[in-house]
């Protein structure tokens, strides 16, 4: 007799098979629920609604020291890009590289999205940005086990209920990271902080030594 | 790659503990996975 599973994860190409069944499971009933809102997705996960989903690795390992989620990953990356075309700015902002960044007021999801924590580490190692002088504005904040933020970190949330977007035409921030396309047909204040991003991209996958792409498990 | 995942994860999460990687993932299932496609003679692609 099959096992019943049930499994929630967004759309890739890496899960397209299972979706579409091309790809079966053996010994397995598994039904798959995708969803590609990552923040009810992600809230589906801590709630226990299904028995296996892709969750953001960030809260995982925020989480492990308490282990208050009740989760256990198993290290199967169901997503992989790179991230420089996720770092939006106002054009208005005076920004012309990732290092006029510092001091200045940059919008994300959460401090533990996927994507931001990437585009953090891509704006510090291959930019130079210094992180520690940013402010960061988190649209959602995150209670995650006894997980506090570092005394460095300047994190402020957004005023309830506007859009990171809505905010970063206002200039009420100066950048955004985030998973929506705000370019390049949005509003016409905002443009990506790495116009030439395929070729940023090209070039930090040829170098080596380094781990080169967003995972989330 | 997932130790490298992990890495840096931690270093921008600025978190204080680093667990050995068998904390963070259960390997089980890979590694019979694993075993099973390299007693069948598997190659990426093939």
């Amino acid at each position: 007799m099959a096992l019943k599973l049930s499994m929630t994860c967004g759309l890739y190409d890496p899960s397209q098979p299972l979706i579409d069944g091309r790809v079966t499971p053996r010994d397995i009933d598994l039904e798959i629920h995708v969803n590609s809102d990552d923040r009810s997705r992600q809230r589906d996960g801590r709630e226990g609604k299904f028995d296996i989903a892709e969750f953001f690795t960030g809260i995982y390992m925020a989480d492990l020291e308490q282990r208050t989620l009740g989760l256990t990953a198993i290290p199967i990356f169901v997503k992989r890009m790179f991230r420089h075309s996720y770092i939006y700015i106002n054009r208005h902002a005076g920004i012309c590289s990732p290092k006029d960044l510092n001091g200045k007021r940059v919008g994300l999801q959460t401090w533990f999205t996927t994507t931001a924590l990437w585009a953090r580490g891509i704006l510090e190692d291959e930019y130079g940005a210094d992180l520690k002088s940013i402010t960061w504005v988190a649209n959602w904040a995150e209670k995650i086990g006894r997980w506090q933020p570092p005394p460095w970190l300047k994190l402020e949330p957004a005023p309830q209920g506007v859009k990171l977007h809505d905010l970063l035409i206002a200039a009420n921030i100066d950048a955004g990271i985030t998973t929506e396309t705000w370019a390049p047909f949005g509003h016409p204040d905002i443009d990506f902080l790495l116009p030439d991003y395929a070729e940023q991209e090209r070039q930090y996958f040829k170098r080596p030594a380094s781990f080169r792409s967003n995972t989330r498990s | 790659m997932q130790a490298k995942a992990v890495e840096h994860v931690i270093k921008r999460l600025d978190l204080k503990a680093t667990p050995p990687l068998s904390k963070i993932f259960d390997f089980s299932l890979a590694r019979k996975v694993l075993a099973e496609i390299q007693s069948k003679g598997w190659k990426p692609g093939a």
